[in-house]
């Protein structure tokens, strides 16, 4: 977290040399900030599922919602994957 | 949709999604072991490496990938393409930079 902003053309570059932080911390919240939204969203689409289910909504020939919510919390677990070690792991040294 | 879907019902036994929960808690442990060595520019390539086996575990077992329709392959295939194009595209700034020497 030791680089330090210096003053650029990019697109972010008014919202970046304003805020006191490096780019890679800007980057950090960013990534987690909207990772956690879509876990959030997750979590309720799964509640939701979880009250359908037990009051008998699906069937053996009913379950399309719940292979749905699967591939969209399944995409939301791949994101994860990417972005552990790329936060985490890269620039440990 | 359901109808189409119900005359292909394929049954996912349990056991197949907690050996694929194992394999990958074991990749992420050979991911954070490898953190602690030092490889130089490869501990980045290393991660990415396992983390693509990863994702590929994520989208054959737990997507339901593996044992679907050839177009269904073919439209998850798309995805992944257009991410790389998109990449592709911001790392040909990215990597090129300063090759030629702009005055303003």
């Amino acid at each position: 977290m030791n680089a330090t902003v210096t003053r650029g053309p990019g697109l972010f570059a008014p919202i970046i040399t304003f805020l006191p932080v490096s780019y890679f911390c800007w980057l950090y919240f960013a990534m987690t900030g909207l990772h956690a939204i879509h876990v959030t969203v997750g979590i309720f689409v799964m509640l939701i599922l979880a009250l359908l289910a037990h009051s008998g909504k699906f069937t053996t020939g009913h379950y399309t919602p719940i292979e749905i919510a699967g591939l969209y919390w399944h995409f939301v677990d791949i994101v994860w994957i990417f972005l552990f070690p790329l936060l985490y792991l890269a620039g440990h040294r | 949709m359901e109808t189409t879907t119900a005359s292909l019902v394929r049954t996912h036994p349990a056991k197949l999604y907690w050996r694929n929960c194992a394999a990958l808690m074991a990749l992420l442990a050979m991911t954070w072991s490898i953190g602690y060595i030092d490889l130089g520019m490869f501990n980045v390539i290393v991660a990415l490496a396992i983390a693509i086996i990863k994702a590929l575990l994520v989208v054959l077992f737990f997507m339901h990938i593996k044992g679907d329709s050839r177009v269904l392959h073919l439209a998850a295939s798309i995805g992944v393409i257009w991410l790389l194009v998109m990449l592709a595209l911001t790392l040909s700034d990215y990597f090129t930079r300063g090759w030629v020497a702009i005055n303003h």
